[in-house]
């Protein structure tokens, strides 16, 4: 299954707006510019994610974890090698010493963030497109890729596929970069595609549909 | 049942703070935990609005987050980036956060596929704060001790790698040269040629290992000076003689200035010798083809000064700060222009301040030159006759002057001495009698002290010129009078030029004594001269005189 | 009525901002991104510019003050989703006439177009 150009330009439009109130959230949070740069947006069988993301996520994982239910129903997840884990709560928390390992109060503002994150883009599939979701509370986990995507297989008949979007967080001079995957079933991925394309055709219609901040 | 039973829990036992509130965000739940730390109890607080009761959530942007949970989202607040949700004090007296610090929850509470409410949970996280930031201020401080051991090991690693260097280049030179007189024969003047080069090639290994076995012994305490008084203007002019040809080798001309009223001081001769032959050598090193050197005795307070000057490299401002570090040379690379092993200010440093003084270094920046200034307690000088040898060196210095025979007439002093003002410490009545008879012939203003609280009182209203203190005194003895003056600092009288007198009379006293702060030591009981002549160079009362050492 | 030329890597924007702009009688030419947009002013001379902030290559910012350089009277509007003050203060020092937020509401777009039109007619 692929995305064509139009759904892809769509769909990154969409997760550019909700990666775009992440970093004003961030920003007010910290006080420091934050951007959360360009997604790429690929399409790619669960079965096929440990081996497409570990040339970038070497071994140890951070990740957070929301499930979301509703008119789509999947995992949605944002995920740091552990090095860059550390880094981002350490420029985000202007402590006068940075640490070097994730205490739990580092763990803690991750969840935080992949919460703003993850609540940022299903809230824009919410407000955007003709779905409702409510999530779960989020979990941070630190383990391997390949344990955690087996954690997300919950019906290993069902075929799923993820939405896989590069990205990277930027702020005080230094870059982390992640994932954020949004796994979805076929249907609902069926479904997400099609309100994805009835947005793209309302927008620049007269009031433009459902166009709420 | 089971939800009256979960309610109550949730109010009475349960350790964290939980708020629940309806669609509106009216409170309907404040346990008990709320009561107990926030300043509201629970009869306030239901039925009202959450914002209404805390309009700086709205403020800080946190009504978003219960208006996301109305829309079905949980919402979490870690500490490290929003510090509380409510605002409460600490329970315990906590040393670095007067406010509690708060995890948050916020999720809605649904019923159907409806949100009814909101359910928010608060867990105070102070102490486990206090304890990540101890752990982490602990690694810092482990990870920055270990730097500074690596950094250090590093250096040392640097200095073999220069010692085996500077040892290896003298060796090849010698046994090449060996080599080559051995296999041939020439004319006596390549092969004089050859053996000067053994010979100095010799002398620098020689100088390297002496080097090292100085640092060795001032490392382990056990570098010990013969202390006699010492005349430096020889010594400057011995350690010039010694590096003159290295000096006209490179065309450097070397400049002296010897004041003869800077005169003796308490120390031992060739390691003052090695001091300024250090800082001469240093000068030559590092001044290219050309260049000029001065050397400058002179005498600043009670103390004398010798200042060594070179147009030469410079130091940089960022290396100045550790030029007496051993070990430590700007270049150490490979590719270093200059040889040696980067010891001898080190010991340079050593040597002076176990004679009680202080050496300084300061350059304008690199390629702009250098200044060395070294300072030594003066000490007690004025003596009957010198030795003929001394006479001779006088003879060829450009200052020389006459040689006072002193026969010690009380009236000769009297003139010179009267109006100065001394003032004495002594525990024993008669001991200050005496002095103050003694030395009042001579028109000097007397007057004495019982303690060393009694002369810091006295010296609050009356500075004299000169101090004398007995050292042996019950409570605060001679060394604590003089920390206690020099600690006053020159506007309240604390460079007033001191002598001791003690009962003892050990080397070991004696650069004690100096290193305190005197500038003189004469052991009881005193001979009246020695102590008329030892106040008349302290107080700077006998002028243009050139003083002369004596065994 | 106008020349407009939009930037945007996206091409759901740039046919977005076609739909909201040629209804109202202007003539849009379209960029994809940073080096074709500054070759486009040269070439066509647009009466005004409406830039995407977030694209790869050559970053928006960049775009805006090249523009700028190349003509001091280049009006340029801003499009970002981007709402941080330090966005905001970045693209005014940069020589921005407008700054639009992204998603597009068709008012906004056009009202917005008009008044930076209407200010550069103003201005002659």
């Amino acid at each position: 299954m692929q995305l064509n150009e139009r759904q892809k330009d769509a769909l990154t439009e969409l997760i550019n707006i909700a990666f775009s109130r992440t970093a004003a959230s961030l920003s007010e949070l910290t006080g420091h510019r934050v951007v959360l740069d360009v997604p790429n947006v690929e399409i790619y069988p669960v079965s096929e994610l440990t081996a497409r993301l570990a040339g970038f996520l070497p071994a140890e994982l951070a990740s957070v974890h929301q499930v979301f239910t509703g008119t789509l129903t999947g995992d949605a997840l944002l995920l740091l090698n552990y090095e860059g884990a550390v880094m981002l709560t350490n420029l985000l928390t202007d402590d006068a010493l940075f640490s070097q390992r994730l205490n739990e109060s580092a763990r803690e503002v991750l969840t935080e963030v992949g919460n703003i994150l993850l609540n940022a883009c299903l809230g824009v599939f919410g407000n955007m497109l003709e779905v409702r979701v409510s999530f779960s509370v989020p979990r941070l986990h630190l383990e391997t890729l390949g344990s955690l995507v087996k954690s997300l297989i919950i019906d290993k008949e069902e075929l799923r596929y993820a939405l896989v979007i590069y990205t990277a967080f930027r702020l005080r001079d230094s870059s982390i970069s992640g994932f954020l995957v949004i796994a979805l079933s076929v249907v609902s991925l069926d479904r997400l595609i099609q309100e994805i394309e009835a947005w793209e055709d309302r927008q620049g219609e007269y009031d433009g549909g459902k166009q709420s901040n | 049942m089971l939800n009256e039973a979960a309610l109550r829990w949730m109010n009475d036992l349960s350790a964290q703070g939980i708020i629940i509130t309806d669609a509106e965000l009216k409170v309907l739940v404040w346990n008990h935990w709320l009561e107990v730390r926030s300043t509201h109890l629970a009869a306030d607080m239901i039925g009202r609005g959450l914002l209404d009761v805390y309009p700086e959530l709205v403020e800080r942007g946190l009504d978003k987050y219960y208006k996301d949970a109305l829309a079905g989202q949980v919402r979490m607040l870690s500490h490290r980036l929003h510090i509380y949700l409510l605002p409460m004090s600490s329970p315990e007296a906590s040393t670095s956060y007067p406010l509690m610090q708060q995890s948050a929850r916020i999720a809605p509470l649904i019923e159907g596929d409806r949100v009814i409410g909101t359910i928010t949970v608060i867990d105070d996280v102070t102490e486990r704060a206090e304890y990540e930031d101890q752990l982490v201020r602990l690694l810092a401080r482990e990870r920055n001790a270990r730097k500074e051991a690596e950094t250090a090991n590093r250096t040392k690693d640097e200095f073999l790698a220069t010692v085996s260097h500077e040892l290896r280049t003298p060796l090849n030179a010698i046994s090449g040269w060996v080599q080559i007189l051995r296999k041939k024969e020439f004319d006596p003047a390549f092969i004089a040629n050859g053996l000067e080069i053994i010979e100095r090639n010799v002398k620098i290994q020689v100088k390297i290992i002496e080097d090292i076995l100085d640092v060795s012994r001032i490392v382990t305490g056990k570098l010990s000076l013969n202390v006699t008084t010492v005349d430096l203007g020889p010594i400057i002019e011995a350690a010039l003689e010694s590096v003159r040809l290295a000096a006209d080798a490179k065309g450097i001309k070397i400049s002296r200035t010897l004041d003869a009223r800077a005169g003796s001081v308490s120390g031992d001769p060739g390691r003052l010798q090695q001091v300024i032959w250090n800082l001469v050598s240093n000068a030559i090193k590092f001044t290219p083809k050309g260049g000029a050197i001065d050397v400058r005795l002179s005498r600043v307070d009670s103390q004398a000064e010798i200042r060594v000057s070179d147009n030469g490299k410079g130091i940089s401002p960022e290396f100045l700060p550790y030029v007496f570090e051993r070990f430590r040379q700007a270049d150490s690379t490979s590719a270093r222009q200059h040889s040696g092993l980067g010891l001898g200010l080190a010991i340079v440093r050593h040597l002076v301040e176990m004679h009680g003084g202080t050496v300084h270094a300061s350059s304008e920046g690199e390629g702009k030159g250098a200044t060395f200034i070294v300072r030594i307690p003066f000490t007690a000088v004025r003596v009957m006759k010198e030795s003929s040898r001394q006479a001779e060196q006088r003879k060829g210095n450009a200052e020389g002057s006459q040689v006072i025979e002193r026969d010690g007439s009380p009236a000769d002093d009297a003139a010179q001495l009267s109006g100065l003002r001394l003032l004495i410490v002594d525990d024993e009545p008669d001991a200050r009698e005496m002095l103050q008879v003694m030395l009042g012939q001579y028109g000097i203003q007397v007057k004495t002290s019982a303690s060393v609280q009694e002369a810091l009182e006295l010296l609050e209203r009356w500075k004299p010129d000169v101090l004398i203190s007995d050292v042996g005194m019950p409570n605060e003895d001679g060394y604590a009078l003089i920390l206690r003056v020099r600690a006053l600092g020159h506007d309240r009288g604390g460079n007033i030029p001191a002598i001791a007198l003690t009962g003892y009379s050990r080397l070991e006293d004696r650069s004690q004594l100096l290193a305190a702060g005197y500038q003189m030591h004469l052991s009881k009981p005193v001979e009246l001269a020695r102590l008329v002549n030892a106040i008349m160079s302290l107080s700077g009362r006998a002028e243009g005189e050139y003083y002369s050492s004596v065994e | 009525m106008a020349k407009i030329l939009v930037v945007d890597d996206s091409g759901m924007s740039r046919r977005t901002l076609r739909k909201i702009l040629e209804p109202a009688g202007h003539e849009i030419i379209e960029a994809e991104e940073g080096m074709v947009a500054l070759e486009r002013y040269t070439l066509d001379k647009p009466d005004l510019v409406l830039l995407d902030l977030t694209m790869t290559g050559m970053y928006g910012i960049d775009v805006l003050k090249k523009l700028r350089e190349m003509d001091p009277q280049a009006s340029v509007i801003v499009a970002s989703a981007d709402i941080q003050r330090s966005t905001l203060e970045m693209v005014e020092a940069g020589g921005a006439s407008a700054f639009i937020n992204k998603p597009f509401t068709s008012d906004k777009v056009r009202s917005t177009v008009e008044s930076v039109l209407q200010g550069k007619a103003d201005a002659t």
